[in-house]
């Protein structure tokens, strides 16, 4: 029996099961401590659909074995760059999305072939290398941001300042363009942001036919066994290269999606961080540095948002303090910590 | 092929400019941007001398992991947590002066032994890893320390200054003025050679400080630490305790960088109690790099390059920023992007150059293996 | 093995005596220096002269302290020196009375009386509240 139970919390993996239990915790006590479980649901449900496909986005490049994308600030840099320059353009609704959505596919494109180039380049360290080529991409665009010549009064400072604003307002261009596409009410409390669940829904079913393709089977194995790969003729830094643009690309598409449902476009620093999130979401989810399944990235979605909702609700009502920040710094980098300590199959 | 040919050929010149690719960098920019800040070489000095005392013995902290093949230590920002907990610490008890820096320094002493030894635990199970891991820790970490000094200070942990509490009552304040010891150790010796300021016994700490790891470097623990970093089978073979050796030079470096914070901070003088250690360990790996460090190799010598050079940039870049652009907001961002950019293209290098020699290893091999096979076979067919 | 731990024991032992010296010479305390009238065990002293006011051999503030004044000292330490001069109309008369303290690592502020530290009581020094 003990065995058996053994078992079975080796099989789950015991971060998860804290963190499972902790978050069921939390939505027990919410009605005793006078938190709507309803609006939580919700409000779950609304950052699942917000931050799933940044989660996804690390997806390929796991499976190719180039690890944890740590340099996943440059998919977003890439999205950022799509939506102000749709801005700039004025083009408003749907159109203006779907043109944010382009010109991001374009830089993402590029952007993933360089990161993709370099990170072959230094197989074996790509984490630590891709950490501060995030870094200093956030920061490098941070300049940009201050000298490119965006003209449009919505972006730029009101009054003498110079460049572009901290945080942009998409309200009257895309605001909740794809949050409110569809979307319907549950109860009084309950929106289903329609939309976005069906693009994250349309994306993950790219992401899995695409790794049913030969190009996928091909990727597949130059992540479990590159000599392997290389003795059957597949071009593995090609493949890497690939795999790179592709978490890019898909990353680009997560930060517009997370722009649209939050309202506004954050430059400057605001992405700075934005990689740890995610990785610590998928890993949760049950992926490790070189494994990961496409229910990884679903479950590891929900569960991290909903500690995220759940946390500063309930424990603020319950010790009157916000404890919710250091409480997020604890177990998203713990989590990373603790998957990166996980011992790996010997890569060549 | 290709790699191996690029690599022979390769002349010592072009090696040199490879290898120094990032101080050479710097001291063009030190040479071009200099002139155009329009700042006095005395003012321009005394500053230097301020980073100088200022920095050093922090980065003097990432040396002895590098010996132990540990790569840099982003986990010295535990270290510079402890640090600050010694120093909020003799700040509510009201201790100045010289003795309050040595009583901070005490208190920090098992702190930091506690996190050094976690953190050589940590990474010893993330072999291969250890720098990223290191950086993610030094994240978790501060979500601890948030816990201990947001929550903890005031109720479970006694403070008794209100000044220094948050006006809820308990969780130490944003920022905290280290008024008792501000540059008391800076000041107990002070020379003044043609209106350059000499701290001279923050200079003479460093000073012992490098005597110190001299000295370590001799010693049969740091002879362990160079073959642990050279080859870890080789010494577990000659009967090394890897792991152990491993953790002691993560506590030597975390105590080390509690002792490096606190010299650092009562220079400044002003405590950011949730950011002064956060940025500490980029800063500190990115001017090892300036200094002609890589991650397998750095001495001490480095330490000083990299703090002159990386220093002179930082304090003349926003002034030339401003004279040629107009906007001071900019070199704040070029720090930023320069610190970042250093550590990622040094590592990059780095880990490039690795990947090649080890080709031209796996290659080598090869080659002398199918030499053999051809010798045999030549001499079978000779019978 | 037993040599080694009782090296480390000491070692221990040391630091923590090292801590306390570090605590009790590194302390810092205020001290309020009160030229006001004071009722303690039933006698009165009352303020009427003026002081230059040294401790540890400085000057506290610009000028004398006039009754019904109130001074604040920084001391770090424990013993101190405390010298009062009398001054009248600006000037000094000559009278000056030197008087040894000491504090306590649990005294963070306390008060001096001067009328009565010039009157010669020993219970010039009390804490404050």
């Amino acid at each position: 029996m003990n065995e058996r139970l053994k078992g079975i919390i080796e099989n789950i993996g015991l971060p998860r099961l804290l963190i499972a239990s902790f978050l069921l915790l939390l939505f027990i006590i919410a009605p005793f401590v006078g938190v709507r479980v309803d609006t939580s649901i919700n409000d779950v449900i609304a950052r699942f659909a917000m931050n799933g496909i940044l989660v996804l986005s690390l997806f390929p490049m796991i499976k190719s074995g180039c690890g944890l994308n740590f340099g996943l600030q440059l998919g977003v840099i890439a999205g950022l760059l799509g939506a102000v320059i749709s801005l700039e353009m004025k083009v408003t609704g749907f159109a203006g999305f779907v043109l944010a959505i382009i010109i991001s596919i374009v830089f993402a494109i590029i952007f993933g072939y360089l990161y993709g180039l370099l990170l072959n380049k230094v197989k074996g360290e790509e984490m630590v290398v891709a950490t501060y080529v995030g870094f200093s991409a956030v920061s490098f665009m941070s300049i940009m941001w201050l000298l490119l010549p965006f003209k449009n009064p919505d972006m730029i400072w009101a009054y003498g300042g110079e460049g572009l604003r901290t945080t942009i307002s998409t309200e009257g261009y895309w605001h909740h363009i794809l949050n409110d596409f569809l979307s319907f009410q549950i109860g009084s409390h309950i929106t289903i942001p329609t939309g976005a669940l069906l693009f994250f829904a349309l994306l993950c079913l790219i992401v899995w036919a695409f790794f049913r393709t030969k190009a996928g089977t091909a990727m597949e194995a130059v992540g479990s066994n590159p000599d392997y790969a290389r003795s059957c003729g597949i071009d593995v830094d090609r493949v890497r290269i690939q795999s790179v643009i592709f978490s890019t690309i898909i990353a680009a598409l997560g930060i517009l999606v997370y722009q649209q449902s939050f309202g506004f476009i954050q430059l400057y620093n605001a992405p700075l961080m934005m990689a740890f999130p995610a990785i610590a979401a998928i890993l949760l989810g049950g992926a490790s540095v070189t494994k990961v399944k496409m229910w990884n990235v679903l479950l590891g979605a929900l569960l991290f948002q909903g500690i995220l909702t759940m946390t500063p609700s309930v424990i603020n009502n319950l010790i009157k303090s916000d404890m919710s920040e250091t409480i997020r710094i604890i177990i998203s980098n713990g989590m990373i910590v603790y998957a990166l300590t996980r011992r790996m199959k010997v890569r060549s | 092929m290709k790699n191996q040919d690029s690599l022979k050929t390769v002349n010592p010149v072009k090696q040199f400019f490879i290898n120094y690719a990032v101080p050479i960098l710097f001291i063009i920019m030190i040479v071009f941007a200099a002139p155009m800040s329009g700042l006095s070489p005395v003012f321009l000095i005394n500053e230097v001398m301020t980073r100088l005392t200022r920095n050093s013995f922090l980065i003097l902290s990432l040396l002895i992991p590098v010996l132990a093949g540990m790569g840099m230590n982003f986990g010295i920002v535990m270290g510079a947590m402890a640090g600050q907990i010694g120093l909020i610490l003799i700040t509510d008890w009201q201790i100045v002066g010289v003795p309050g820096i040595l009583l901070a320094m005490l208190i920090s002493t098992p702190i930091a032994i506690v996190f050094g030894y976690f953190t050589g635990i940590v990474l010893n199970k993330a072999r291969g890893r250890e720098m990223v891991t290191g950086m993610m820790l030094g994240y978790f970490m501060n979500g601890i320390y948030q816990l201990l000094v947001l929550y903890g200070m005031g109720k479970i942990i006694p403070i008794r200054d209100k000044s220094i509490l948050l006006s809820r009552g308990y969780g130490i304040r944003n920022a905290i003025s280290l008024d008792g010891i501000r540059q008391s150790l800076d000041n107990v010796i002070k020379l003044d050679i043609m209106g350059i300021q000499i701290p001279l016994v923050t200079l003479a700490v460093i000073a012992l400080n490098c005597l110190f790891i001299i000295w370590f470097r001799k010693t049969k623990l740091g002879q362990d630490m160079r073959t642990v970093g050279q080859d870890m089978e080789v010494a577990r073979m000659a009967g090394i305790d890897v792991e152990k050796t491993r953790i002691i030079s993560i506590i030597i470096s975390t105590v080390l960088a509690a002792y490096g914070m606190i010299i650092y901070l009562q220079n400044i003088g002003t405590i950011n109690t949730y950011n002064s250690h956060e940025q500490i360990g980029f800063f500190a790996v990115a001017a090892l790099l300036v200094g002609g460090a890589s991650v397998s190799r750095a001495s001490i010598l480095n330490v000083f390059i990299g703090v002159v050079l990386f220093h002179t940039v930082f304090i003349v870049s926003p002034r030339a920023g401003k004279e040629l652009i107009g906007s001071a907001q900019l070199g704040e961002y070029f720090r930023v992007f320069i610190t970042y950019g250093v550590i990622a293209f040094s590592l990059a290098l780095y880990a490039w150059r690795n990947r090649i020699e080890a080709e031209n290893e796996r290659k080598k091999a090869m080659m002398l293996r199918r030499a053999s096979l051809q010798n045999e076979a030549e001499e079978g067919g000779n019978l | 093995m037993k040599k080694k731990l009782i090296i480390r024991t000491s070692l221990i032992v040391l630091l923590i005596i090292l801590g306390i010296i570090l605590f009790v010479i590194g302390k810092q305390h205020k001290v309020l220096l009160d030229n006001r009238d004071l009722t303690i065990d039933g006698v009165t002293y009352t303020a009427e002269a003026a002081y230059e006011i040294w401790v540890d051999g400085e000057k506290v503030g610009r000028t004398a302290l006039n009754p019904g004044r109130r001074n604040v000292a920084y001391v770090v330490g424990p013993s101190h020196e405390i010298e009062l001069r009398e001054v009248k109309n600006g000037k000094p008369t000559g009278d000056s009375i030197v008087k040894k303290f000491r504090l306590s690592v649990k005294q963070s502020e306390v008060i001096i009386n001067i009328p009565a530290l010039a009157a010669g009581s020993d219970s010039f020094l009390y804490e404050a509240d």
